[in-house]
């Protein structure tokens, strides 16, 4: 029987060394390919088809679905500033989606289950918004550090507070997309493998639990990817308005 | 440019209806999908900032040799902060509730 975490290893499938650097195509990568050809796929199937004023069933979707986010990103951001981030947050929030969905396939591999992942998307947003408040506000941006209305005597301990606020948003948008994920796939593996090795009278129980925990993990591969847009639009959101 | 011109739709004309009431339904902040984000929002906020005090504390304590105090102030700023983010989020999603009431 094999280990419920066996499906989060990562098998190079074409090796690639270049000056000390691994840069090997392994299971994860392809995963990652795939996602990106079925988002990139649909959408230039739609515009190469021709974008019609009454929609398709595929560009309905995807209409729906920009619609959703571009309302999103106006709501935090604000609809002047937001327009620019739009195709950024859209690219984001369908990108994460497709890895969690492509996960759910028995088989294929859940890119989004690895924290260095998650932890790049986390921090390059972290950085971003750093970069955003800083072109935007110059040196006033370390005014986030102090939440407006605090006493002169609290700003020291604001201050380190403030800092560690701060450095715990990537983290935490990083630890929660891949926990929710590596958690949700180990039930589901540790379910089935339940369901194989015990006897037929009991095993339809197990089996049972797979079905309907696949489907909340259909639904939690949504909602995760709602909320690290959202809370991206949040921060980006944050850093444009300054308190 | 001819093919914005000509209303072509091939699909059935429930899907037409169908996906309107997708827009409004994924628009509005429907109990489950707000209960959830809450519980996952909430969740790690806490842990994570604690876990960074206490991580920038120990740093602190290594760097400047001043064992234990680095780490113990840490983890209550640590501490704070996870409440501070709380505090915030949870303040962001009542102002959403807030709207849809409204609504």
């Amino acid at each position: 029987m094999e280990s419920p975490l066996h499906h989060f290893e990562v098998h190079t499938i074409i090796p690639i060394h270049i000056g000390g650097l691994d840069l090997s195509i392994n299971n994860a990568v392809v995963a990652m390919w795939v996602g990106l050809a079925i988002i990139a796929g649909s959408f230039m199937l739609v515009v190469n088809r021709g974008v019609s004023p009454i929609p398709g069933k595929l560009q309905s979707v995807l209409e729906i679905s920009l619609e959703f986010i571009r309302s999103m990103v106006y709501e935090f951001i604000g609809e002047d500033e937001g327009k620019k981030y739009v195709p950024f947050i859209a690219s984001l929030f369908l990108f994460i989606l497709a890895c969690n969905l492509i996960g759910l396939v028995p088989g294929s591999y859940t890119i989004t289950s690895q924290v260095v992942v998650t932890g790049a998307f986390a921090t390059g947003i972290f950085i971003m918004t750093l970069v955003i408040g800083f072109c935007k506000h110059g040196m006033h941006f370390l005014g986030i550090l102090v939440p407006p209305g605090v006493p002169k005597i609290m700003i020291p301990l604001m201050i380190p507070i403030e800092i560690i606020s701060m450095l715990a948003r990537p983290i935490s948008l990083a630890v929660r997309l891949f926990a929710n994920m590596t958690a949700g796939h180990t039930v589901l593996a540790v379910l089935f493998g339940l369901a194989l090795t015990s006897p037929a009278w009991v095993s339809w129980m197990p089996f049972g639990f797979t079905i309907i925990i696949n489907g909340l993990e259909i639904a939690i591969a949504f909602i995760q990817a709602y909320i690290f847009t959202t809370l991206t639009c949040v921060y980006i959101g944050d850093v444009i308005k300054l308190h | 440019m001819d093919n914005i011109n000509t209303l072509r739709y091939d699909g059935p004309d429930f899907l037409l209806v169908d996906s309107y009431q997708s827009i409004n339904l994924m628009s509005e902040n429907n109990g489950l999908r707000q209960g959830m984000q809450i519980a996952f929002r909430l969740g790690t906020e806490l842990t994570v900032a604690t876990l960074i005090g206490a991580l920038l504390g120990h740093g602190f304590d290594k760097f400047f040799d001043t064992r234990p105090w680095g780490l113990a102030v840490g983890v209550i700023l640590g501490g704070a902060a996870g409440c501070l983010n709380v505090y915030r989020a949870a303040m962001l999603l009542t102002i959403d509730d807030d709207d849809t009431n409204r609504d």
